[in-house]
C-alpha cells in the first residue's frame, strides 16, 4: 500500500472514530428508556432490588455511627431486660440487706431510682 | 455472583450511546435506532442476572446482544427495507433545521455509508470502532483476532473506495 493511501486510511478511521464518538441518541431518551425499564420489571425482581439496596444502604452506612447506635441498642435492651426481670425491684442481694424492710414497704421505690423505664 | 456485578444502572448509563452509536451505523436511521436499542437494554436487563463477568466482558455480552436484536430487525424487516431507509436518510441535512455543525452532518453521512457495507464489514467496522479490541469483534464474529483484523482493514479500504465514488 502507498503512504499516501495509508495517510487516507488513517484519516478515514479517525473520522470513523469520531462519528462514533458523537453519535449519541436525543436528549432525554436515556432517562425515558431507563423509566420505561423501570416499568417493565417482574414484581418479583423489585422486591428482590429493594431489599438489595436496603442491604447495601446499610454496608455502606460509616462504621463508627453505626458503632455508637449499637452501643445504644444494647444499654437500652439490657436496661429494659433488667426492669422487666425483676431484679431492679429488689430482688439483688445488696438491696436486700441494706433495706429490705423499706422494699417491701414500698415496692415501687427501687423501680423508680431507674427512671423512666422503671415506671 | 451478584457481588461480583456492577448495578445494571452503571452499565446501562455507561453503554447507552455506544449501543446506539452501533445500532445507528447498521440500520442508518435514528428512529430504528431508538427501538432497537431500547430492545436491547430491556433485553439485557431481563439477562442481567445470567451474566458471568469471568466469561466475557459487559462490553461484549452487550454488543453481542446487541448485533442479535440489529439481525432480528433486519430478518423482520427485510434488507430492501433498510437500504431505502437508509437512503432516504442520506440528505441529513433535511433532519438537521437547526444546523448543526457541518462535521457532525458528515459524521451522519458516514454512518449512512458504513450502513451500506455487506453486513461482516459494516460490523466488522461498527464494532471496532464502538471501542472494541479485534478479539472481541472476532469473538462476535465467530472468527480469530487475526481475520478480524484482515476484516475490519478491508471493510475501511471498501468504505474508502465508497466515499470516493459518491464524492466524483
Amino acid at each position: 500500500m502507498s503512504e499516501p493511501e495509508d495517510l487516507e486510511l488513517e484519516a478515514l478511521q479517525r473520522q470513523l472514530d469520531d462519528a462514533f464518538e458523537t453519535t449519541r441518541p436525543r436528549a432525554g431518551f436515556e432517562d425515558e428508556l431507563w423509566t420505561r425499564m423501570q416499568a417493565h420489571r417482574p414484581a418479583g425482581t423489585r422486591l428482590r432490588d429493594a431489599w438489595l439496596g436496603l442491604v447495601q444502604g446499610i454496608r455502606e452506612v460509616p462504621a463508627v455511627p453505626m458503632a455508637a447506635v449499637a452501643a445504644v441498642l444494647v444499654v437500652v435492651l439490657g436496661a429494659g431486660a433488667l426492669v422487666y426481670s425483676g431484679l431492679g425491684r429488689g430482688g439483688g442481694a445488696a438491696s436486700t440487706a441494706a433495706g429490705g424492710a423499706e422494699s417491701a414497704a414500698q415496692p415501687g421505690a427501687a423501680v423508680s431510682s431507674l427512671g423512666a423505664f422503671g415506671r | 455472583m451478584v457481588a461480583d456485578r456492577q448495578p445494571f444502572e452503571d452499565l446501562y448509563r455507561a453503554y447507552l450511546g455506544r449501543i446506539y452509536a452501533y445500532v445507528r451505523a447498521q440500520v442508518g436511521s435514528s428512529a430504528d435506532a431508538e427501538d432497537i436499542t431500547a430492545q436491547v437494554f430491556m433485553n439485557a436487563y431481563q439477562a442481567y442476572a445470567r451474566f458471568e463477568a469471568r466469561h466475557t466482558t459487559p462490553a461484549a455480552w452487550l454488543f453481542r446482544i446487541a448485533r442479535n436484536a440489529t439481525l432480528d430487525h433486519f430478518r423482520a424487516h427485510g434488507r430492501r427495507e433498510r437500504l431505502r431507509r437508509t437512503i432516504e436518510h442520506q440528505p441529513v441535512a433535511e433532519e438537521d433545521p437547526s444546523g448543526v455543525a457541518e462535521e457532525r452532518i458528515q459524521y451522519r453521512a458516514l454512518l449512512g455509508r458504513v450502513a451500506q457495507l455487506p453486513e461482516r464489514q459494516r460490523d466488522a467496522i461498527s464494532l471496532r470502532h464502538s471501542g472494541l479490541s479485534f478479539e472481541e469483534v472476532g469473538a462476535l464474529l465467530k472468527c480469530s483476532e487475526d481475520a478480524a483484523k484482515m476484516l475490519y482493514h478491508r471493510a475501511v479500504k471498501a468504505l474508502k473506495e465508497a466515499v470516493e465514488r459518491e464524492s466524483v
